[in-house]
């Protein structure tokens, strides 16, 4: 299960009724998730504070919330959902896909699903739910992607209000529209008809029909002992005996009468009915003059088909029959006609007004032009005026400018027939705001032409105000997100303070805000973001001076002046407000640990602008600003540290680079650019030897042979140099080298220098290892020739070579038995010109192991050696990579 | 020691340093056959000599050198232009030319045997192998090599 989490924030405490959409659920989630993953110290902390609470809210919270994974299996139903279906979360978890949605309605639903799984929403979903016990009830729903921290979906979110009983309010007014217009066309029918009685039964019947939703209407006319049918619609009318029947029943009594199971009502004799399957009705006396003409009758194949408000209904229609038969069946004079049906109107108007004066809802008529021409009680008193006060003006003068647009569109659909409703806005007479859910009707001449409308209001002005609380509370809790946002996001304090200031002013109204930093070492003042109207306004430097010393003191506390041109003492900081024709003002301080940097200013051109919820919502925003620029400024601070090292390491690097090329360079030129002058010493001397060998004073010879085996020992060192150089510049050429062939091949090279000594190899199986060959010959022929020059002195020379394996790589370890060294110089071995032996024991120019070191180094293995004195030498050398195989095996 | 540029040649060394091409002369005396050596000391005076300019105006038509031995630092036209040039004129695009180069970088083989050389060699420090090197070089381009038919007209 996922935690749902909010902030400390006594607004949203359910004391007030918490109606939290799908939207603002998703928020609070998101924010919680984000803390979750990504949460610096203090929203932890707040994370910690914020638990317990939020756990409540889901708990108390009126709405059902659900929530589904992408694989629609249910992760998340709060009590409220259970109690709405009945359903234990166990059972919902065990439960298909929305099951808990009506048949009828989850097709609809479930269309709409692709749309919600690419990040769409829904909203305002009506749709009918069962519970667990079969009841049906409406909802209206709200579903929303859940995402994670990083804004992939991981599921939806749904919340279920329950508007049954909204449903049901409306459908009664629908239902009261609907009479209030079939007493119209009654009426009409009446007027235009005259003495064509059937044209007005068929009316009635037509009407009492839809109104009362039955199966079939009828009307009879007594005669005789029978009830003859004369009109009727849908099922079949049999003829029925007075004696026998409920109608007979109604005709004696003069009483309306109701059965609502035929089958086993003793009063009725029932196998009429039984054959056209009637199960309950609704009967009616139709009178004239006192006297029971017939009756109006309503019938439907259930039982219990119909309600107290069907039965209102049948009376009224039948009390306007009854004038209406009573004048088919008699021959008057047109004068008495016209009076009686006068009379009989005034009656089912007066029948009718009883209906509509005593209504909860509001109601209004008005003619084609849209003047009210009635209103009921109700709704005079739901706009604040008299009774008759409202009568011939325009409907239009009484609703709210904000409503006009929708009003009328209203208007002219319901002309097309359609019976929707609209929350509109009117004007009370005070100038207080009411909110109304509007259904309007047409009134509709005999030419279809429509020449009226008749109007049902609901007052929820309730509801709208909470809807408000609720919008405003998202606001704020929007707004608090963003901040945390901007936390998480690396921004400047200037782009911190307008995402602050851009929310703050969508929730307080005012005309001119600010954000004022202090820096107090500095004592300085800075505006760095601020909007003048809608225009943001250029940082400026704010002078200390405008603080005074109590007013240094006074920081730290919220201030609100309600009118600056009326305040005893302007404090200097406000002074720029009051020139640009502010008249009140609020500042807000910015805390960071019990430290001011600075403060919020809002300020409104109307006195007295802010109220208790506007410095609420100031400061609430004001605390988690403050952390937000504080953690800029040491990101900031800390950015600044971060480039100068940046700078200085890219400098010494720089250096580095230089006087490595510099090095280069310098080896370059000593191994090529030497190399003409070392020859021309050697050279010349070797000319001086001989050509005038013979004839040179000892002494001079003695110095030209050292001339020229200077210049052989510098040839040798340079060439070595040259090497050097050129394994540091040149790229690995690896292969896989059998050291076999390549040992064998280099101690044959040695061969001419072996001849005169007594030399035994012992060499044993090597292995296959990926170096590049050029390179690794060297190495190897350097060690080699190492251990011939060290063992020059044994009788006989034993060189071994064998295979090792160390960290996983291959080489070869050499072992002589020559006169080896002390394991304190093994440090200086491999280092450029460092020789362990003089030269008159041993020649060489200390390049040769250092080279080995080189080229080892170079392809990323290890080289070292191990020795006492007189006691022989083991180097050892990997190259850096694992044998490919042991030779002899297939390769 | 007396430096010489006679109308014909056997081999025209191009080198600017004095010593280097008096032990370089030295070495080619070595040869039994000693080779007639004629020594350029810049890029400048070889591509006179060879293209038959400035105080080499006379020698327009006159036989080649049979091989030039060219050191690739020189002062004013350095080795490579030298190489281009040479390489460039119909009359001189196929003399043998060897490059004597104290380096043996990649970069720098390449670009030699791209502007047309025939050989590259890097010459040893020591005395006695420097002769043996050079002493190879001069048998074997006089006396193994056969020169490009155009030049056998010219000579």
């Amino acid at each position: 299960m996922f935690a749902l989490l909010i902030g400390p924030f006594p607004w949203l405490t359910p004391s007030v009724t918490v109606t939290v959409g799908a939207g603002l659920l998703v928020l609070l989630l998101t924010i919680a998730l984000t803390s979750q993953f990504r949460a610096r110290r203090r929203a932890r902390r707040a994370m910690v504070e914020a638990q317990g609470q939020l756990q409540t809210i889901t708990a108390r919270m009126r709405e059902g919330v659900i929530a589904y994974d992408l694989d629609h299996r249910l992760t998340f139903a709060n009590p409220a959902f259970e109690r709405l279906t009945g359903f234990a979360l166990d059972d919902l978890r065990d439960q298909e896909f929305l099951q808990y949605v009506h048949p009828d309605d989850r097709p609809a639903l479930v269309a709409e699903w692709d749309r919600l799984a690419t990040g769409g929403d829904l909203r305002d979903q009506e749709y009918r739910i069962v519970t667990r016990t079969g009841v049906t009830r409406w909802s209206s729903s709200e579903w929303r992607p859940l995402r994670d921290d990083r804004g992939r979906q991981i599921g939806f979110l749904g919340t279920e209000f329950d508007i049954t009983e909204r449903k049901l309010a409306e459908e009664s007014l629908r239902q009261d529209a609907e009479l209030f217009q079939a007493v119209i066309e009654v009426q009409q029918a009446v007027a235009g008809a005259g003495l064509d009685s059937a044209a007005v039964m068929q009316v009635i019947v037509d009407r009492s029909q839809r109104l009362t939703g039955a199966s079939g209407a009828v009307i009879e006319s007594i005669e005789g002992a029978n009830l003859v049918p004369q009109v009727h619609v849908g099922l079949d009318a049999p003829q029925l005996k007075l004696s026998e029947s409920l109608s007979g029943l109604c005709v004696r009594t003069g009483e309306l009468q109701r059965s609502n199971d035929v089958g086993s009502d003793p009063r009725i004799e029932h196998t009429a009915y039984q054959a056209i399957g009637v199960r309950s009705l609704l009967v009616v006396p139709l009178k004239h003059e006192q006297q029971i003409v017939g009756v109006l009758k309503v019938v439907s194949t259930r039982p219990n088909a119909f309600t107290d408000r069907d039965a209102q209904a049948l009376k009224l229609l039948g009390g306007l029959m009854g004038a209406a038969l009573g004048h088919a069946g008699a021959f008057e004079a047109r004068q008495a006609r016209l009076e009686e049906r006068t009379r009989a109107m005034q009656d089912s108007e007066q029948r009718f007004k009883q209906l509509v004066d005593v209504a909860q809802e509001g109601i209004w008529v008005a003619d084609d032009q849209g003047i009210i021409t009635y209103v009921n009680p109700r709704m005079a008193d739901l706009l604040g005026y008299q009774n008759g006060a409202l009568l011939g003006h325009p409907v239009f003068d009484f609703i709210d400018d904000g409503s006009r647009t929708n009003a009328i569109r209203a208007l002219v659909r319901s002309s097309h027939g359609g019976g929707d409703s609209h929350d509109l806005r009117f004007r009370r007479k005070d100038g207080s705001e009411l909110w109304g859910l509007v259904s309007a009707t047409p009134i509709l001449g005999r030419d279809g032409a429509r020449v009226g409308i008749v109007g049902m209001v609901t007052d929820i002005t309730e509801r709208k105000h909470a809807e408000e609380r609720l919008r405003r509370s998202a606001e704020r809790l929007a707004a608090l997100h963003d901040m945390d946002q901007a936390i998480l996001a690396a921004r400047s304090p200037a782009e911190i303070g307008r995402a602050a200031l851009g929310r703050l002013r969508r929730m307080v109204p005012c005309q001119r805000c600010s954000l004022v930093i202090f820096d107090l070492q500095r004592q300085e003042a800075q505006m760095i973001a601020g909007y003048a109207n809608e225009r943001p306004l250029a940082a400026t430097p704010v002078p200390m001076g405008q603080l005074s010393a109590g007013e240094l003191q006074r920081r730290g506390s919220v201030r609100y002046i309600e009118d600056v041109t009326r305040a005893e003492e302007v404090p200097g900081i406000f002074r720029p407000l009051v020139e640009d024709g502010m008249r009140s003002v609020l500042s807000v301080p910015l805390i960071v640990d019990g430290e001011t940097i600075g403060e919020i200013e809002l300020a409104s051109v109307t006195p007295a602008t802010f109220d208790a919820e506007h410095r609420e919502i100031a400061q609430e925003i004001a605390a988690p600003l403050a952390i937000a620029i504080q953690h800029a400024r040491l990101r900031d601070e800390l950015g600044h540290q971060t480039a100068e090292l940046e700078r200085r390491m890219a400098e010494r690097g720089a250096a580095l680079r230089a006087a490595n090329a510099e090095l280069e360079t310098l080896l370059y030129s000593i191994s090529h650019d030497l190399r003409a002058p070392a020859r021309h010493l050697g050279g010349f001397a070797q000319l001086l030897l001989d050509d005038c060998g013979p004839a040179l004073d000892p002494t001079i010879r003695h110095y030209a042979e050292r001339i020229r085996e200077g210049s052989t020992r510098m040839a040798s060192l340079m060439d070595d140099l040259a090497l050097l150089a050129r394994i540091g510049r040149q790229d690995l050429l690896r292969r896989e080298v059998d050291l076999n062939t390549l040992v064998e091949d280099v101690v044959s090279q040695f061969q001419p220098q072996t001849d005169s000594r007594r030399v035994e190899w012992h060499i044993e199986d090597l292995p296959v290892v990926e170096c590049d060959p050029a390179l690794a010959r060297i190495a190897i022929a350097n060690l080699l020739s190492n251990a011939l020059k060290f063992t020059r002195t044994r009788e006989s020379a034993e060189i071994r070579i064998r295979p090792i394996e160390t960290d996983g790589q291959s080489g070869i370890a050499i072992e002589d038995n020559g006169v080896g060294f002390k394991m304190a110089y093994a440090g200086k071995l491999f280092g450029l010109f460092q020789r362990l032996h003089r030269s008159d024991e041993f020649e060489g120019n200390g390049a040769g192991l250092a080279l080995v070191q080189r080229i080892v180094h170079k392809h990323g293995g290890r080289v070292w050696a191990e020795s006492e004195p007189d006691s022989g030498a083991r180097f050892s050398l990997t190259f850096g990579r694992p044998a490919e195989r042991r030779p002899g095996e297939p390769g | 020691m007396k430096i010489e540029l006679p109308d014909e040649v056997d081999i025209l060394l191009v080198d600017g340093n004095p010593p280097e091409v008096e032990l370089t002369l030295r070495a080619l005396t070595g040869l039994g056959d000693v080779p007639r050596v004629g020594v350029a000391r810049d890029g400048e005076e070889a591509l006179d000599y060879l293209l038959g300019r400035g105080r080499f105006r006379h020698r327009q038509g006159a036989p080649l050198p049979r091989l030039i031995l060219l050191e690739l630092k020189l002062p004013r036209v350095d080795g490579p232009e030298v190489l281009r040039a040479v390489r460039s004129s119909h009359r001189t695009s196929t003399v043998p030319i060897v490059v004597l180069t104290s380096s043996t970088e990649p970069r720098v083989l390449a670009q030699c045997y791209q502007l047309g050389a025939n050989s590259c060699v890097q010459k040893p420090i020591e005395f006695q192998p420097f002769c043996d090197t050079l002493q190879a070089l001069g048998r074997y381009w006089l006396g193994i090599n056969q020169p490009p038919p155009t030049m056998v007209q010219a000579v």
